[in-house]
């Protein structure tokens, strides 16, 4: 049996393709995705070195840290100090981590790499990172003054655990000024709660914990599974085509004596083969595609990654996975192949198809515990998710969306009595094999649904401050920086200059515009830090925890310019209004930050549409807000805004004159990736509701191809043939569609149920393209690809 | 009595080399309006392949095929479709009426095709399958529906509208002898109604309802004879020529 079986699969594998190619492709997404996520996922190394725990202590008397570091010695053997002192970058709100470290310190290796150059090594040489050498526009060899004492620059490095971690590396001998060190330890035998220093200073300890990356790649094998179980759904339905092909073959077999078994046996093995096929090619596209392109992941993960470095139990458990899901798949078929009595499996005549009877009942029950399982585990306002609810409440959705599959194709076929004869016929095909168009259209909702909650979601973060920090024709000049929320304390004097200087800057600007922000500040809560006097700005928090706020911006003084500049309407503002905001939740006044903790008040608010940016100003408090809180208005810094992007030298000479005045310039720090996403998730979605329908559309027209051949004899030309086809897929896309934005809607809706406000921005551009751009596309292309008239018309084909 | 089906030199060949098949070797016929001809003979002899190629299902290696007078060779596939659409109507052994369209509407299904708008081809569907005594099974699908049932409304399709050619493979092999002898005198009557009708079978007794019997065997026609009077012939009002 087995033999025959392979002989016929050799025989038949080019009318298996697309049940091998969305096979192969699912192990390679899940093979590549699993190593991905392995990789991707940020290790420990970047913090811990090759350390067990490690202990972050400020420094503030330098006297005693000698004796703070003997002390940890003693208790935990070789330790490894990282002296760190923040700079300022001239001319930009960027801090700079002026790090001593040794490259070949017990436990700090792998934090440090060699990218150009070499390691200093003297007291007056020092390494950057190459984010570093960009912002202070210096390369290896020339000369950098930094807190006023000159280095040359020696080398490029890196820690190759975190691109994102920019630091200036002076050698271990420097006697640099160390504002706090990190001291990497072992293991030890002393539990670092029981730690105490001889200076009696506090310090922050932490345990090297599980690495993540074991976590990521199981959840992408998890997801692959899911993805895996519908293409199940998808090849049992090629697998019955098959089946269904051979039936006269098969009946020939039972007829001299085969067993049920030995029947069921021919179809298992066909699966069996196709996975093994799948799981290998597969793996083997996965695997060199992994090789060849994971350096191009480094700069998205962040880090430097290991291409051999693959978990390759991982990668075993998908190769059994996909060769388990083609068994799987083949199981039913095989059963109803060998079920058929011989006499019909000998004439060759398929079996009525059987109609699915689901509950329309089961799946308001799936899709109503699916919605109150993620509205209780997910509390989008609060930032809570409860694993469990969030996974078993899309279970049930995408279960019920299997579910109220056939339901909508047979709503749809019974639209189909006063159309053409051809769409007629198809939509009332995909009812009568609805077993086959059913799961096909659950496996289209659900990539399109993915796809939909993608774009969804993004939507939702633009509409939550999530573009980015500014416009790209933005610049914030503050007089402070953005690390935290104080203003140093000028003299009117000094404020008329910072604004000459700014209007200088704009005026080399084409219609460039300057807006002059003030902030409330707490008269009484004052700091002084290095002889400067610092005011602390409010700002406002949404609550999302116990006691726990989320800060949500500063409070910016809603000035007649500052309103009329952001096209808010000063006469829609309500008189009783403390503040004005775009943001939605449980909000509160917090502040000033220094004073132990937030000191919170219950604001009036009133909700206004602002721009979408975090450091833009979003929250306003009005004159009224400022006298009911006790706060006063006190300049912060300068919106200009132009009406063309900035040009790179524009913005270097915004920071040069920030850099002469003392002021700091924040500009546009990223661009568009939400609109990146969109656009991505949208075009994956297509693409993947399009293969899937390539596949499942022949396999329901050719299990209707005897239908075909009596159209032809009926005289029905290549443009019926043609419309049938392109209305098969077309009616699936199209409820495809529906389907999955209506499951995604649902699922997000339970989501943000504690506040929809998110959701009121409907990406209509990127869902008209789903609704209408794919049906077309889909119903385009099966109008191209059918046509062929039957070869066999009056009789049909025989094996 | 003008010919509704002509075969001049019919060759028709599958395959090549070792492989060659010649399914119909210079086969000469000529089927004329009114006439029911019953074409017989082993099996493998070239019969369905004579139908498909009556019915411009498939094209002669050589030799040519007139339809009303109208050589088939010199068609494009479009007009060979509509030519199938208004002249011809095929009736398989195993119905094949298609199972997403209730019994009225696979009879209206060439009308529709044609153009036809379907309320008007509704009606006319209703009247053949009324003239069939299938009226009450307009709105069944075909699983609804018994073998003989079946097989009428196929043969309601084939005949439905101004049809000139029949052709029918097989009719009634799916069929009891009860069914079958009522598919056949069907297939008789749409004759006397001025239809040419050939039909494929392996039964003599149904032969016999033909007004000529052609034999065929490895792809020639090797005889062709006036059918004995069939069981129809009893019931004529008088006797048959």
């Amino acid at each position: 049996m087995a033999r025959w079986a392979w002989r016929m699969f050799r025989r038949e594998w080019r009318q298996q393709t697309l049940v091998l190619v969305l096979l192969t492709v699912s192990v390679a997404a899940a093979v590549f995705g699993a190593s991905a996520a392995y990789n991707v996922a940020p290790s420990r190394d970047a913090e811990f070195g090759s350390a067990e725990q490690r202990i972050v202590l400020r420094v503030t008397a330098p006297n005693t840290l000698e004796a703070d570091l003997t002390s940890l010695r003693s208790s935990f053997g070789a330790i490894d100090v990282i002296g760190h002192q923040e700079v300022a970058v001239p001319g930009s709100v960027e801090k700079l981590d002026l790090r001593t470290q040794d490259p070949r310190g017990p436990y700090g290796a792998p934090m440090l790499a060699l990218r150009q150059g070499r390691f200093p090594a003297q007291a007056d040489e020092i390494a950057l990172t190459d984010g570093a050498a960009q912002s202070l526009n210096t390369h290896v060899g020339a000369s950098l003054s930094l807190e006023g004492v000159d280095r040359t620059v020696v080398g490029l490095v890196e820690n190759p655990g975190k691109f994102s971690d920019e630091f200036a590396l002076l050698a271990p001998s420097a006697d640099a000024p160390r504002q706090s060190v990190t001291v990497l330890l072992g293991s030890g035998s002393t539990d670092l709660s029981r730690v105490r220093l001889p200076s009696g200073a506090n310090f922050f300890g932490q345990r090297r914990g599980a690495d993540e990356n074991v976590t990521a790649a199981v959840l992408v094998l998890v997801l692959s599974t899911l993805v895996l179980l519908l293409i199940c759904l998808v090849a049992a339905a090629a697998f019955a085509v098959i089946a269904q092909r051979r039936l006269r073959q098969l009946g020939m077999l039972a007829a001299i004596g085969a067993t049920a078994r030995h029947l069921r046996l021919v179809v298992l093995i066909n699966g069996v083969v196709v996975g093994v096929i799948a799981a290998v090619v597969g793996t083997g596209m996965a695997l060199v595609g992994w090789i060849a392109l994971s350096p191009q992941l480094e700069s998205a993960a962040g880090h430097r990654i290991d291409r051999f470095d693959v978990p390759w139990w991982l990668l075993g458990a998908g190769v059994l996975l996909a060769v388990a899901t083609a068994t799987a798949a083949a199981w039913w078929p095989a059963r109803s192949s060998a079920r058929i009595p011989v006499t019909e499996a000998l004439s060759a005549r398929p079996p009525r198809p059987k109609p699915v009877h689901r509950s329309a009942i089961a799946t308001v029950i799936l899709l109503g515990a699916g919605f109150a399982a993620l509205t209780a585990g997910v509390n989008t306002a609060k930032d809570k998710v409860n694993p469990l609810l969030l996974i078993g409440g899309t279970v049930a959705i995408v279960i019920g969306l299997l579910f109220v599959s056939p339901l909508a194709i047979r709503a749809l076929a019974t639209t189909a009595k006063r159309l053409p004869i051809a769409v007629r016929l198809a939509l009332r095909d995909l009812a009568r094999y609805q077993a086959r168009s059913g799961a096909a259209l659950a496996a289209i909702s659900l990539g399109l649904g993915i796809a939909a909650a993608t774009v969804v979601i993004a939507a939702a973060a633009q509409h939550s401050a999530g573009e980015g920090n500014l416009s790209d024709r933005q610049v914030l000049v503050r007089l402070g920086n953005d690390q935290e929320p104080v203003i140093p304390e000028h003299s009117p004097t000094e404020l008329q200059q910072f604004q000459s200087d700014v209007d200088g800057f704009a005026a080399t600007l084409n219609g460039a515009t300057v807006i002059a922000l003030d902030a409330a500040i707490n008269p009484s809560a004052h700091e002084s830090r290095q002889g400067q006097s610092l005011m602390a700005e409010a700002m406002l928090g949404r609550r999302v925890g116990e006691d726990t706020y989320r800060d949500e911006g500063i409070l910016y003084v809603a000035t007649p310019g500052l309103l009329d500049h952001l096209g808010l309407d000063r006469s829609l503002v309500n008189s009783q209004a403390d503040v004005l905001t775009s943001h939605t939740g449980e909000l509160s006044l917090i502040g000033p930050i220094k004073q132990g903790g937030a000191t919170k008040a219950a604001p009036r608010l009133q909700t206004i549409s602002a721009p979408k940016y975090s450091s833009a100003p979003t929250s306003f408090i009005t004159p009224a807000g400022l006298t009911r809180a006790g706060l006063q208005p006190a300049r912060s810094g300068w919106l200009v805004e132009t009406t063309r992007p900035f040009t790179t030298e524009q913005l270097a000479a915004a920071r040069t004159m920030a850099a002469n005045a003392g002021l700091t310039v924040e500009s546009r720090d990223h661009q568009g990736g939400l609109a990146t996403i969109r656009a991505g998730a949208t075009a994956a979605g297509i693409l993947l509701a399009l293969c899937i329908l390539a596949m499942t559309v022949g396999l329901i027209r050719s299990e209707a191809g005897r239908d075909l051949r009596t159209l032809t004899a009926a005289g029905a030309t290549s443009m019926t043939r043609r419309t049938l086809t392109a209305a098969t897929a077309g009616a699936l896309a199209l409820l495809g569609a529906g389907l999955g934005i209506a499951g995604a809607y649902i699922a997000l809706i339970a989501g943000y149920i504690h506040d929809l406000k998110p959701l009121a921005n409907v990406p209509v551009l990127h869902f008209s393209i789903t609704i209408v751009g794919l049906p077309v596309l889909a119903a385009i292309a099966g109008w191209l690809l059918a046509g062929a008239e039957p070869p066999a018309i009056a009789r049909p084909a025989m094996d | 009595m003008s010919a509704a089906l002509e075969f001049f030199g019919v060759s028709k060949s599958y395959g090549e080399g070792p492989t060659l098949v010649r399914a119909l070797c210079d086969v000469d016929l000529s089927v004329q309006v009114g006439e029911l001809v019953a074409v017989m003979g082993p099996s493998g002899s070239g019969k369905s392949t004579l139908l498909t190629i009556a019915g411009t299902l498939e094209e002669v290696s050589s030799g040519d095929v007139l339809v009303d007078g109208k050589s088939v060779s010199s068609m494009s596939r479009n007009d060979r479709a509509r030519l199938r659409r208004r002249s011809i109507g095929y009736v398989f052994q195993d119905f094949n009426l298609l199972a997403g369209l209730t019994a009225a509407e696979n009879v209206s299904l060439p009308l529709e095709l044609d153009g036809t708008r379907a309320g008007a081809a509704r009606a006319i569907a209703l009247t053949a399958l009324e003239d069939l005594g299938l009226a009450d099974r307009a709105e069944h699908y075909p699983d609804q529906l018994s073998g003989g049932e079946s097989q009428r409304v196929a043969i309601a399709r084939a005949v439905v509208g101004d049809r000139r050619l029949l052709l029918a493979d097989e009719p009634t092999g799916a069929l009891d002898s009860v069914n079958g002898e009522a598919v056949m005198r069907l297939v008789r009557g749409a004759c006397k109604r001025g239809v040419a009708g050939v039909v494929v079978t392996h039964d003599a007794q149904l032969a016999s309802w033909a007004d000529r019997i052609v034999f065929l065997r490895d792809g020639r026609v090797i005889d062709q004879t006036v059918a004995l009077p069939g069981p129809e012939s009893l019931l004529a009002p008088g006797p048959r020529s």
